[in-house]
């Protein structure tokens, strides 16, 4: 069995640790409360206080606020909550296997064009899928650049398990 | 981290999500005059809730409310914070019962594997760690190399470094996974970088 998927740590986990700062909080007022119950210290009763409060609470427009800030938050936690762990890194179809990110398959990709002959100058950018190599030609035919290119960025790539689709842009030299 | 905690994660921060927006929904509903929202707001008592901290069960829910809070609250922070690093590695000593237990330092092995990978050209750099990902101990060597490298070059390396970490551990459990970096291109005769 080989390692798991490098993936970035889950958001939930950053939403987890807020809640439970939030129970931590919870648990010392409740404490809190529980000694001034039973006269071991002194204070305000804050609960009490919260309970007799609501006690007299009646419509008010502010509260519709909330809730709707409440029904936010709500719906935001839960869509958190089921938002899957993102891979970070294309792996490669060998044994072992290399892991680079989208930048290293860009590089890759402009090192493997500027090889080429007839190319001045490249730069590429990268997603998960597809890598766009711009190119400079100095000399040659364009189109037979941008083919050898092609073949180049291709030749480069092929080790990935899912190679990206390679799309080659021939530019105006400046 | 691992499975247990990220499931715990989401299970905990869904129940949270579920309680406001279940409460945001019945203030709302309360303000818009809905039916079934005013029913439930109208069987909460304003009186009880002036009462409640003079009953008997206050105190009791104050201290179960306490120790309920302080358990998660500390799980939480503890499972999610805690550094996840799998520490030592014992190493298989039963033929050799004159040398006791031997252990090796997991993230040490990763670094030392990394160094000697930067005696190759073409490495520029390379580092190594060791860490518990999803309750799997594994090596992680991050090597940066030159852009115009062969991806099947690094891969050869790769091996041999495999082959190298396993036999320093004689067959203990340690996964390896590589990163690979690339340097950025050096454009000939570039105007800009």
């Amino acid at each position: 069995m080989s390692p798991p998927v490098p993936s970035r740590t889950p958001v939930v986990a950053w939403a987890a640790v807020a809640v439970g700062v939030l129970f931590v909080g919870a648990a010392f007022v409740a404490g809190r409360e529980f000694l001034i119950a039973h006269e071991v210290i002194t204070g305000e009763p804050w609960l009490a206080d919260l309970f007799g409060w609501v006690a007299t609470l009646s419509w008010e427009r502010w509260l519709l606020y909330a809730g709707i800030v409440a029904i936010v938050l709500g719906v935001a936690l839960l869509v958190v909550a089921v938002w899957p762990r993102r891979g970070t890194h294309l792996p490669t179809s060998t044994t072992p296997v290399l892991w680079l990110r989208a930048t290293d398959a860009a590089r890759a990709s402009t090192a493997a064009a500027e090889h080429v002959d007839g190319v001045a100058r490249a730069h590429s950018s990268a997603g998960p899928r597809s890598v766009q190599v711009h190119v400079v030609a100095g000399s040659g035919e364009s189109a037979q650049v941008a083919a050898a290119v092609h073949a180049q960025v291709t030749r480069a790539l092929a080790p990935l398990e899912s190679p990206p689709s390679v799309k080659v842009v021939m530019e105006r030299g400046r | 981290m691992s499975r247990l905690v990220a499931g715990f994660d989401r299970l905990v921060v869904a129940l949270a999500g579920l309680a406001l927006l279940l409460g945001g929904l019945a203030i709302v509903g309360w303000c818009m005059q809905i039916g079934l929202a005013r029913t439930v707001v109208a069987h909460t008592e304003p009186r009880w809730y002036a009462t409640a901290p003079q009953q008997d069960w206050w105190q009791w829910a104050l201290a179960g409310a306490t120790v309920i809070a302080a358990v998660i609250g500390v799980l939480l922070l503890l499972a999610n914070l805690r550094p996840n690093r799998p520490g030592t590695i014992e190493l298989e000593t039963r033929d050799l019962p004159e040398v006791g237990t031997a252990t090796v330092n997991a993230a040490q092995v990763a670094a030392a594997a990394a160094a000697a990978l930067t005696d190759h050209p073409g490495v520029l750099a390379a580092s190594g760690t060791a860490v518990v990902d999803r309750g799997r101990r594994t090596a992680r060597i991050t090597l940066t190399a030159a852009p115009d490298i062969s991806l099947d070059h690094l891969r050869r390396l790769a091996a041999e470094t495999e082959a190298d970490i396993a036999k320093a551990l004689d067959g203990a459990e340690l996964d390896t996974q590589f990163f690979v970096h690339l340097a950025p291109v050096e454009h000939r005769a570039s105007v800009r970088g």
